[in-house]
């Protein structure tokens, strides 16, 4: 078998047997970066990550236990921090950006000795749904270089389905792993929220951020978020929760399953039939069909721009051109420095989000929209306990269709719709994932979401895994 | 909710950001039709108070001084550095 | 001109917590270290950098709370306060606006007669330090400070005059550094004050416009600027103008406040929850918890010393004016318990050896010496005169009070005899004193005393001399 068609646990458990050395992995991949440097999706491939596979390579020779990822290459969001290196969040304001710690996450996985080998290209500071709002350009989606491949993690999904990387990282604010998952044909998860630690992850909304990781299958899936998960002590809303063993949680059964239809999602959706076929499907696989409601679910779309914009503006506030970032060379004064630094720096949409954050913290506004949002999303919040009583998972599709082509959505709003189905998580706190399910008429992938409650990805993984496994298309 | 250009001005200055007179024109209206967007919510209803789900104090971090970064470290990344410090243009207050 | 004017004093004060780490971050909370040696990438705002709440910082502001009498709410919740500065790391600082830890409250002024009002008392960071310097260097940013534990005590409206803010706020200081919370040192910003200033016609209920004074660093300036600003805005109306609502700037060396900004110029901070942070819950069993760890405050140790200890209201006052010369009059009641007498003594003759200044206090004899000193007065093992230079030579001295009289041969080991034979000779050297004493009786009887005294190098006993003298001189 190739190397690039290994999965992360093959790939791990044969440099572990030293059927392969780390040094030829990362190498095969590194030159994988090289020959599609076309699709943009890494802006930077990290030259050091031979070395380090090599050292691993030493290591494991030495009869060392190593982690349960060694020698597995990975490539990270350009938003989350490896010290030394730059975290520019596609930003012209951080392009020179040397990370001066590292992210609790990118500590986890060079714990269990995972080779980050580069940094991949988003949406500037995880503001979009395309990947076209870029300092360093659009990326182009894997399968079809016509099309977007969403955002804002599309870099990092784009990569794997490239196989430019076994697995990548990606963070969701309002959909911005499982929509370009979906639209790559890969399999994406945004856990609950605190399930993963924020800490050393450039904040966008930091109630609503997390970071998920992006696979070819959902055992590898589970797997990351295992070793992801966790409390923080430097991110006080982490969960204090135990972390189980996913991959122990697929049972290859799904009979008896509580399948949840949400009523509100199915009228929004445009193709309704190939989601019927789906819901048919589980039916013949002996899971319970059950149908819920979430009146308020369509409501999370404008909660989130608002919620959203207005934690964004606060948190990129710092970006002042003082402390670091790139300062403006024509200020001659502070106030010049703030507000020319900021304006070279910043692109187009995230200026658009700081100014309408701006609009909804401001004396006289708050009220009618920011707090209203958070009394909202508190509703949307027990509307979804409340439907979880009847159901152990929620399904819908990720996205209204397949990938769109580049540039073919101008209009912010029209570009805001494309979170419709993946939002209601980030607005509820709660789990979800996007894996294949199909191919829509363009031969372009189609996503299925499956939700559950906070806290059980478990019963995700179980679903999704056993999906995998035993759906075709013809069926 | 409909924004005039005097409020786009207003966002722009409290986001210290500034922008060309015809850019101003174009972000009113992009502005105005994300607001009618989320403008939905001006209809919907809601009920009682924000719930809120606290950590209790004995639960929060003990105070012990862990090491802080060297100076270098901290000036690393800073785009003018003085005596150890950030430096900015001479300020009059 | 100022008796047709009524004043409205509102005062913001803040003071820094003493703390080992900072209140978002685990750096050291530490006055003088180098420029940004104290930070961390919480502290200067690093990408990605989140805060983590100080439980002691949540502990001391409830603490300071019930010191000045406040409630404690259930639930306290942090808020971003936004605006651009370059001392402010993040663009916002994390303060409490809605949800804050205590609320209520207030202190007596005036002997007790008039009650100064808090709004409330919350918890935020610190900012860190601007250092103007030259055109050429410009104006440099250490972050050292910020972060730093800040609680700000917010007042209402309640005060007339510079007295009684100036008097608030000694109460609020020494509240906060009898109960250890903070150290209160105003020279080094660990104690700023904003001070706001509205007048009204006498007796009117119409409140005028009120200005904004910014960080006030000594009672001084407080003062003073109360008394400028007072005068500024009595002027303008009296000249038919009008007072614009601003925030303004005192500059002390020139006596003068300035304006900063006005309200068409205001900050909108646009506050909003911190989503970084937790709201936190404060059980009623851990304010009980910490009721009980404060210890008595300057207000209760007054009472008790005037109908305890039968102290006038003056001594009370001015021995707890500062927390070390109540401690100390404390210390010597447990060496010797007779209030009065160390009331006495300590206010004539330990005040004025004591060193004060805004930092600190310096009292340069320790309790054991000083109450076994007065201890041996009363015990007639010392003379007045000597005992008073014995308090000097303990200063700065390892021994006690007993070895030095012994060394220095103070104690009164001299008998009676030896006394009458003293006075005889002072008699009888004194001839033309005798005279006098035929004449003008008493004050001549003082330089008799004055002579025996000296004669017995202080070791005889005034009473006993002069009762001898009066006998003798017949």
């Amino acid at each position: 078998m190739e190397i690039l068609d290994l999965s992360v646990i093959e790939l791990a458990e044969k440099i572990k047997a030293k059927e392969l050395t780390s040094e030829e992995v990362v190498k095969v991949y590194l030159k994988q970066i090289e020959d599609k440097k076309k699709l943009n999706a890494v802006i930077e491939a990290f030259d050091d990550a031979i070395e380090i596979a090599r050292s691993v390579d030493e290591r494991i020779a030495k009869g060392e236990k190593l982690g349960r990822l060694a020698g597995v290459p990975i490539i990270i969001k350009d938003n989350i921090l490896y010290e030394g290196k730059i975290a520019s969040c596609a930003s012209r304001f951080l392009k020179d950006y040397k990370a001066q710690y590292s992210s609790t996450v990118v500590k986890k996985l060079l714990k269990e000795d995972a080779i980050i080998i580069g940094r991949a290209n988003m949406d500037e500071f995880a503001m979009g749904s395309s990947t076209e709002k870029s300092y360093y350009g659009p990326t182009l989606n894997a399968l079809d270089e016509t099309r977007v491949p969403g955002g804002s993690s599309g870099g990092s999904a784009s990569a794997v389905a490239g196989k430019l990387a076994p697995c990548s990282l990606g963070t969701d604010t309002g959909g911005s792993v499982r929509q370009p998952s979906s639209y790559n044909g890969v399999v994406g998860i945004k856990p609950t929220y605190g399930k993963v630690s924020r800490f050393g992850v450039i904040a966008f909304a930091s109630s609503l951020d997390q970071v998920g990781p992006i696979t070819h299958n959902v055992k590898d899936n589970a797997l990351l978020l295992e070793i992801l998960a966790g409390n923080d002590e430097n991110d006080e809303t982490t969960l204090n929760v135990e972390v189980p063993n996913y991959l122990s949680m697929i049972t290859g059964d799904i009979k008896g399953a509580r399948i949840g239809v949400c009523n509100q999602v199915v009228s929004l959706m445009k193709d309704k039939e190939h989601f019927n076929s789906l819901v048919e499907w589980f039916k013949s696989q002996g899971a319970v069909i059950e149908y819920v409601d979430i009146p308020d679910i369509e409501l999370c779309l404008p909660v989130y721009y608002i919620l959203a914009p207005a934690e964004a503006t606060s948190n990129l506030g710092r970006f002042d051109g003082v402390k670091y970032s790139t300062r403006a060379e024509s200020a001659e004064n502070v106030n010049e420095i703030y507000r020319k630094s900021r304006s070279e720096g910043f692109g187009e949409e995230v200026k658009r989000r700081i100014m309408l954050g701006n609009f909804v913290l401001s004396s006289g506004y708050f009220d009618a929209y920011y707090n209203k949002a958070k009394k909202l999303q508190q509703k949307i919040k027990k509307q979804f306990a409340e439907a979880f009583k009847k159901c152990d998972v929620i399904i819908t599709p990720t996205t209204f269709g397949e990938a769109f082509k580049l540039g073919e959505i101008t209009d912010p709003v029209q570009m805001y719709m494309e979170d419709i189905f993946t939002i209601s998580a980030n607005i509820a706190s709660i789990p979800a994932i996007s894996i294949p399910c199909g191919k829509g008429k363009n031969n372009m992938p189609l996503g299925l979401q499956i939700l559950a409650n906070e806290n059980e990805e478990g019963k995700i993984y179980n679903v999704a895994d056993y999906f995998e496994n035993n759906y075709k298309e013809s069926n | 909710m409909k924004l005039e250009i005097e409020d786009i001005k207003h966002l722009a200055n409290l986001s210290a950001l500034e922008f060309e007179e015809e850019r101003l024109e174009k972000f009113k209206d992009e502005f105005n039709s994300i607001l009618g967007f989320v403008d939905q919510i001006s209809s919907a209803d809601v009920d009682g108070d924000l719930e809120y789900s606290p950590v209790d104090v004995e639960e929060l971090r003990e105070d012990k001084v862990r090491e802080s970064f060297a100076q270098e470290k901290i000036l690393e990344n800073a785009p003018k550095q003085k005596m150890g410090c950030f430096a900015v243009p001479l300020m009059m207050e | 001109m100022n008796d047709k004017y009524d004043v409205v004093i509102g005062l913001e004060v803040h003071a820094e917590l003493k703390t080992n780490s900072k209140v978002f971050c685990a750096c050291a909370n530490k006055y003088g270290s180098e420029p940004n040696t104290n930070c961390c990438p919480i502290c200067i705002g690093l990408p990605g950098a989140l805060p983590v709440l100080n439980k002691q910082a949540v502990k001391s502001t409830i603490k300071a709370g019930l010191c000045m009498g406040c409630e404690i709410n259930d639930i306290a919740v942090f808020e971003r306060k936004n605006y651009f500065y370059p001392d402010l790391s993040k663009a916002y600082q994390i303060s409490q606006l809605v949800k804050p830890i205590c609320v209520g409250g207030g202190v007596y002024v005036n002997n007790g007669t008039k009650f100064i009002r808090l709004d409330r008392i919350h918890l935020e960071e610190d900012a860190g330090k601007l250092v103007h310097k030259s055109e050429q260097v410009g104006t440099l940013i250490d972050y050292n400070r910020g972060g730093v534990p800040l609680i700000e005590m917010v007042s209402m409206p309640d005060m007339s005059n510079a007295d009684e803010a100036i008097e608030f706020l000694t109460q609020l200081r020494s509240n906060l550094i009898y109960a250890g919370i903070a150290e209160c040192k105003m020279e080094q910003g660990g104690m700023r004050c904003d001070v706001n200033i509205s007048i009204k016609k006498k007796g009117s209920t119409e409140l005028g416009t009120r200005t904004e004074m910014k960080n006030l660093n000594s009672f001084k300036s407080v003062a003073r600027a109360i008394e400028y600003e007072t005068q500024r805005q009595i002027e303008l109306v009296e000249n038919g103008e009008t007072v614009l609502q601003e925030t303004r700037r005192w500059d002390d060396e020139r006596g003068k406040s300035f304006s900063l900004r006005t309200k068409e110029t205001s900050q909108d901070y646009r506050y909003f929850p911190d989503p970084d942070l937790l709201s936190v819950k404060i059980e009623r069993s851990l304010v009980d918890e910490i009721k009980k760890t404060i210890p008595m405050l300057p207000k209760q140790r007054k009472e008790l010393y005037i109908n305890e200890y039968g102290l006038t209201e003056y001594d009370a006052d001015v021995l707890t004016t500062d927390k070390e010369i109540s401690d100390f009059y404390n210390e010597c009641l447990t060496v010797y318990k007779e209030p009065k007498k160390v009331c006495n003594w300590v206010m004539t003759e330990l005040l004025k050896y004591v060193e004060k200044t805004e930092e600190n206090i310096n009292i340069p004899i320790g309790y054991e010496n000083f109450a076994n000193i007065i201890k041996m007065v009363d015990s007639n093992q010392i003379g007045q005169s000597n005992a008073k230079k014995l308090i000097e030579m303990c200063f700065g001295t390892e021994k006690t009070a007993m070895e030095l009289a012994k060394e220095n041969n103070m104690l009164n080991d001299i008998n009676a005899d030896e006394v009458e034979e003293m006075v005889k000779k002072v008699i009888a050297d004194n001839p033309k004193a005798v005279e006098d004493y035929k004449v003008n009786g008493d004050k001549v009887l003082t330089f008799f005393l004055g002579q025996v005294m000296r004669l017995s190098k202080g070791k005889a006993q005034a009473n006993v001399v002069r009762e001898l003298l009066i006998k003798l001189l017949g």
